[in-house]
């Protein structure tokens, strides 16, 4: 029976791996403003579902999630640029890099609770960011020009299998029990032989590596890189995502973030069906968030169990 | 020789004197009840034994090994388990769930293992699985397992936290007062538990709690702490009688 489950799973990663490679040969003929918009929504379902590891699922209210991508992106484009790296593996080259920088800033925050967790991973962002601002050989405040163009639909959507079948088997194994167990209550998880700082620093390398890839995607799809992209701003903006899909969940994240890249899109319209001069996007889009966390606290898809209880 | 032995261990929160000079040794297969009024630092000694304080001086040392001041989730691989005097159970979580949990301490699955859902992996699984519905049969919620450990009665989740205890296959086990708020009917389910835990598993007990019910019919030694400090030991019977003992509890009454 455990063979049959083994066997399902290979067998769907397989058909899903081949379905993007047809749809990859056809997106030739898709509208490319459409096309980008996929790819954008592939690059944030990357990007809110290795948050939902850190956050939803470990408990660590991270704000640091910029900072991972832009190491990522920065890291990538620069051994494209100058060395020729192969594309998938300066992707790789990326993640583990910003799986490093996780390590590193994990080790000495991770003691940190709450808010204060989140303002020591928002500084960690910021120093990165500046740092970033003052390296002239990947262009500094200029930014970061003349990247070649690798990332297409097939790459952007392989690690999105990927990212949500390493988020589901972590979740439904004893690694994943234990990082939710520091999530639900850490003094009682230490009790049960849960090494709460090794868990923590996992869930936050595993956040880190496939941020640092989707940055990486990112960077070879724009083209162009600046340390501005790379904001605290851009860390809130993943973090609503997994807010209104449901802390905690997987297919809430992956949904949600599909539907916050198309919905600023969608709204565009707007501005042309009532033939007004003024942009009602960001209110629209503002009260929509606002509606979702007055009537559904726990996001969209997130259920009773995942509701994240004050502590 | 002893499973556990305190030796000379004071505890200070700022100027005061939790625990003061607490020497105790336990026997292997022991229960040991330690009782005192509130305040007296009983929960500060089992938070020394299993590394959530550290003592001021003094040593712990379990099975031979020294283990003060060691972080919890080492001591509890030691053989060490504990419930809390304040529910602590994962409460968005189902009672299996919380169970695996502890159930999956001696595992040596990596994520790497998970990852590629190896068969390793799921033998692991079911392993764990198994442990984790023993432990449920022991306490008697096998029945419940799927339900999401928050909306349990209180009872319940008393006696799920001894299943989550037990699931860790510790050598000796801290009960904080495992009888809080349980109605009669539910403290003698308890009584059964805990007799069932030292005949049927083997476990060593060490037992904190107030309802004297409880106390007087299982444990076979009992340890009086008040201001930190032992005052009486000994049996049921001769606790019951201790001057000292009553005082604490009571209050002085000068006569003449």
């Amino acid at each position: 029976m455990f063979d049959k489950l083994r066997k399902l799973q290979y067998l769907l990663v397989i058909i899903g791996i081949a379905l993007i490679y047809g749809i990859n040969l056809l997106s030739l003929h898709i509208n490319p403003y459409y096309l980008q918009i996929i790819i954008f929504s592939g690059i944030n379902i990357i990007l809110a579902v290795s948050l939902n590891v850190i956050n939803g699922l470990c408990g660590q209210f991270s704000l640091g999630h910029a900072g991972f991508m832009a190491v990522g992106a920065y890291l990538s484009a620069f051994l494209t640029y100058y060395y020729q790296v192969p594309f998938p593996l300066a992707l790789i080259a990326g993640g583990l890099a910003s799986g490093v920088i996780g390590i590193g800033v994990g080790t000495p925050t991770l003691r940190l609770r709450g808010d204060y967790l989140a303002i020591a991973t928002l500084g960690m962002g910021e120093i990165i960011r500046v740092i970033l601002f003052n390296l002239d050989i990947i262009g500094g405040a200029r930014g970061f020009p003349g990247i070649s163009k690798y990332t297409d639909f097939f790459w952007v959507y392989l690690v999105v299998i990927l990212v949500i079948l390493s988020s589901y088997n972590l979740l439904k194994s004893p690694q994943g029990r234990a990082i939710l167990s520091i999530r639900e209550d850490e003094i009682a998880a230490e009790a049960m032989g849960v090494d709460t700082t090794r868990f923590k620093i996992f869930a936050f390398v595993f956040g880190a590596f496939w941020a640092g890839i989707a940055g990486g995607l990112w960077a070879h799809y724009l083209q162009f890189l600046h340390p501005s992209s790379f904001t605290f701003m851009k860390s809130v903006e993943i973090l609503v995502m997994i807010v209104i899909g449901g802390l905690g969940s997987i297919g809430g994240s992956a949904i949600s973030a599909v539907f916050l890249t198309f919905l600023p899109e969608a709204l565009r319209y707007i501005k042309v069906i009532f033939n007004t001069t003024v942009d009602p996007r960001m209110v629209i889009y503002s009260l929509l968030l606002i509606l979702t966390m007055l009537l559904r606290p726990q996001g969209l898809i997130g259920g009773y169990r995942r509701k994240v209880k004050n502590q | 020789m002893s499973i556990l032995s305190l030796e000379k261990i004071s505890v200070a929160f700022g100027g005061l004197l939790a625990v003061s000079d607490f020497n105790f040794p336990m026997e292997d297969r022991e229960l040991v009840g330690l009782i005192g009024p509130n305040g007296a630092g009983k929960t500060t000694v089992f938070n020394v034994i299993t590394g959530y304080h550290s003592p001021l001086s003094g040593r712990v040392v379990f099975a031979g090994r020294d283990i003060t001041s060691k972080s919890p989730s080492y001591i509890a691989k030691l053989g060490i388990s504990r419930t809390f005097q304040n529910i602590r159970l994962f409460p968005n979580l189902t009672v299996l769930e919380n169970v695996m949990i502890a159930a999956q301490m001696h595992s040596h699955s990596s994520y790497l293992h998970s990852l590629l859902r190896t068969s390793y992996f799921y033998r692991e699984e079911s392993h764990i699985e198994r442990r984790a519905q023993n432990a449920l049969e022991i306490v008697g919620l096998d029945k419940i397992k799927d339900e999401i450990s928050k909306n349990l009665p209180y009872g319940d989740q008393r006696k799920l936290e001894i299943a989550r205890a037990i699931a860790t296959e510790p050598a000796l086990i801290l009960l904080d007062e495992p009888a809080a708020g349980m109605n009669p009917k539910e403290t003698e389910e308890l009584i059964d538990i805990i007799r069932i835990l030292r005949d049927n598993l083997g476990l060593t007990i060490f037992l904190i709690e107030h309802d004297m019910h409880v106390v007087m019919n299982i444990c076979e030694r009992i340890v009086v702490l008040n201001y930190g400090e032992i005052i009486a030991e000994g049996t049921p019977e001769e606790i019951k009688t201790k001057p000292e003992v009553l005082e604490a509890y009571l209050g002085s009454a000068t006569i003449g």
